[in-house]
């Protein structure tokens, strides 16, 4: 197996909080140039499971790399390749404008797309003067998007990207994401709970369950496993039960 | 550099207001070293008890509050997930944070008129031993900015306590 | 580029059929039943992928299959177009099915115009002898 391509790799990845486990023994391995969806019910660890990878949580046990550097303590150069949307997007200054807020999120990288970004603002109807906190929780939720594509990042990871959005920007969104992976073949993680975008999008799943990956493959295998009468939803709620 | 500009204004915006309380005190204590007791004068000497006495735990003070709200500020900067991500915001947000403490600590050598190479080492060293404390209070034992090389701050910082 | 031709598949991304299924069932059927035929230009993945939202290696994979199973050519340069070695993408059966509809309309005309079966078979066996020899 290429082993240049493994993009995300999680080895017998366990985190508890106090008591409470809430990841056991994930593995986890996503490959360059390909979308996977996390599906998993609502504090099943998906939230978790991210920020172990990423480095934003230090695991009981296990090892989790990207890009084959060690989660816990990434490179810059690795930094500068991964792009992250957080669930909250309360980490943002609120008093600021949205253009000066991504400039100066801008500053810290060697190459920030700054065409792309206009485009998308334009595109996706965010007024650059208006300040962060008066923007509605799905306009916020878009800038948090558009600041994690500027500087081209080779693997983006969204945690649960579109809960604030309406269909249309969802769909917005879901045609941008399709259009970076067929451009740049870039890696996309992202969690979500609507099985129908994910429907779409992602080409393989992992499902979390039980503190544990359940399921991981391919969307279309998956299916191919369940009845014709079942799609996704029904899917997930059947592993669920 | 842009960067450091924007971070000074983002700083002035969050913490605005907080900061008029010990910038009134630095500003006291400098105007009563100038003014009253002269250039030379060290406010650690008791000239005047009546005065000076006061000045000295004001002094004290202002010694825990600055130190303190710095580290303080740099733990809530260094855990937000955002930074963590950001390439090299850290770095800078650290190199930021230490200019201004390094600013603080010149100050306090000019106000406690801190002369001669062996009083300014035992200065130093009483200052580290400050911070490490401080350092302590803050974080705990746990890792500073997610990173194991950073445990060397803390480290470094203990040869106050030596 | 084709890319102004409409695209007469359709993609439900939210059934039970995975998605590259439902293409590569779809397109079998159009050029089963003449909707597409040979040499026409199928829309290119990004369109594909684009029009409906779906992930482009999952419309990848369906006509890397049709390529496969020899429904759909790839031309270098110029992207894929229905197959025009139709022969060898069907088996027997399958072929004589395509000239049913047509041989069923012949039957009808002849028992319409009170034209035996030996006749017609006398003239259809004519008729293909010529077309071979050319």
């Amino acid at each position: 197996m290429e082993n240049n391509d493994i993009v995300i790799r999680l080895e017998k990845v366990s985190k508890s909080y106090g008591n409470k486990q809430v990841l056991k023994n994930i593995d986890l391995t996503i490959r360059k140039g390909t979308i996977m969806g996390l599906i998993g019910k609502n504090g099943a660890g998906k939230t978790t499971m991210i920020k172990a990878l990423l480095g934003l949580l230090k695991l009981d046990s296990g090892k989790a790399t990207v890009f084959g550097k060690d989660s816990w303590d990434l490179p810059g150069e690795v930094k500068h390749r991964i792009g992250y949307v957080p669930q909250k997007t309360d980490i943002f200054s609120g008093w600021m404008r949205v253009k000066d807020l991504l400039d100066y999120i801008g500053a810290f990288y060697n190459a920030w797309n700054k065409d792309k970004i206009s485009k998308l603002i334009k595109e996706w109807s965010i007024d650059p003067d208006a300040r962060f906190r008066d923007l509605s929780e799905g306009e916020k939720q878009k800038v948090a998007i558009v600041a994690a594509m500027g500087h081209d990042p080779e693997l983006y990871i969204f945690d649960e990207p579109v809960a604030s959005l309406d269909p249309v920007a969802r769909r917005d969104f879901i045609k941008e994401l399709i259009d970076l992976n067929l451009d740049s073949g870039s890696t996309m993680l992202f969690s979500t709970h609507i099985t129908s975008d994910l429907e779409r999008i992602a080409a393989d799943v992992a499902l979390l369950k039980d503190n544990e990956i359940k399921y991981t493959g391919s969307l279309s295998d998956l299916k191919e496993q369940y009845s014709e009468k079942m799609n996704l939803e029904d899917i997930f709620l059947e592993m669920n039960k | 550099m842009q960067v450091y500009k924007q971070m000074i204004i983002n700083d002035l915006k969050k913490y605005g207001i907080k900061y008029i309380f010990p910038i009134l005190l630095v500003i006291l204590l400098s105007s009563y070293k100038l003014l009253y007791k002269g250039f030379d004068a060290s406010l650690l000497k008791i000239s005047d008890p009546a005065l000076d006495i006061p000045a000295i735990l004001i002094f004290t003070m202002v010694h825990i509050i600055v130190p303190l709200g710095i580290i303080y500020q740099l733990r809530s900067a260094l855990k937000s997930d955002l930074f963590v991500l950001t390439p090299g915001i850290r770095t800078k947000i650290l190199f930021y944070k230490g200019s201004v403490l390094g600013i603080f600590i010149i100050w306090s050598i000019f106000i406690a008129r801190i002369t001669g190479f062996k009083e300014i080492i035992f200065f130093m060293f009483v200052y580290s031993w400050l911070i490490s404390l401080f350092l302590i209070i803050v974080w705990g034992f746990k890792y500073i900015y997610n990173s194991r090389k950073y445990m060397i701050l803390k480290i470094v910082f203990q040869f106050g306590i030596i | 580029m084709d890319d102004n031709k409409q695209i007469i598949f359709q993609i439900q991304p939210s059934s039970g059929v995975p998605i590259y299924k439902q293409i590569v069932e779809q397109v079998e059927r159009l050029v089963a039943s003449g909707n597409l035929s040979p040499g026409d230009e199928m829309p290119s993945v990004r369109r594909v992928a684009m029009y409906f939202q779906v992930n482009p290696m999952t419309v990848s994979k369906a006509y890397s299959m049709l390529e496969n199973s020899n429904i759909l050519e790839r031309r270098r340069g110029l992207g894929m177009f229905v197959s025009t070695d139709i022969k060898s993408s069907k088996t027997l059966k399958e072929r004589i099915e395509i000239i049913r509809p047509g041989l069923e309309e012949i039957a009808d005309q002849a028992k319409q115009l009170d034209l035996s079966k030996d006749k017609v078979i006398e003239l259809l066996s004519k008729i293909m002898e010529s077309k071979n020899g050319k």
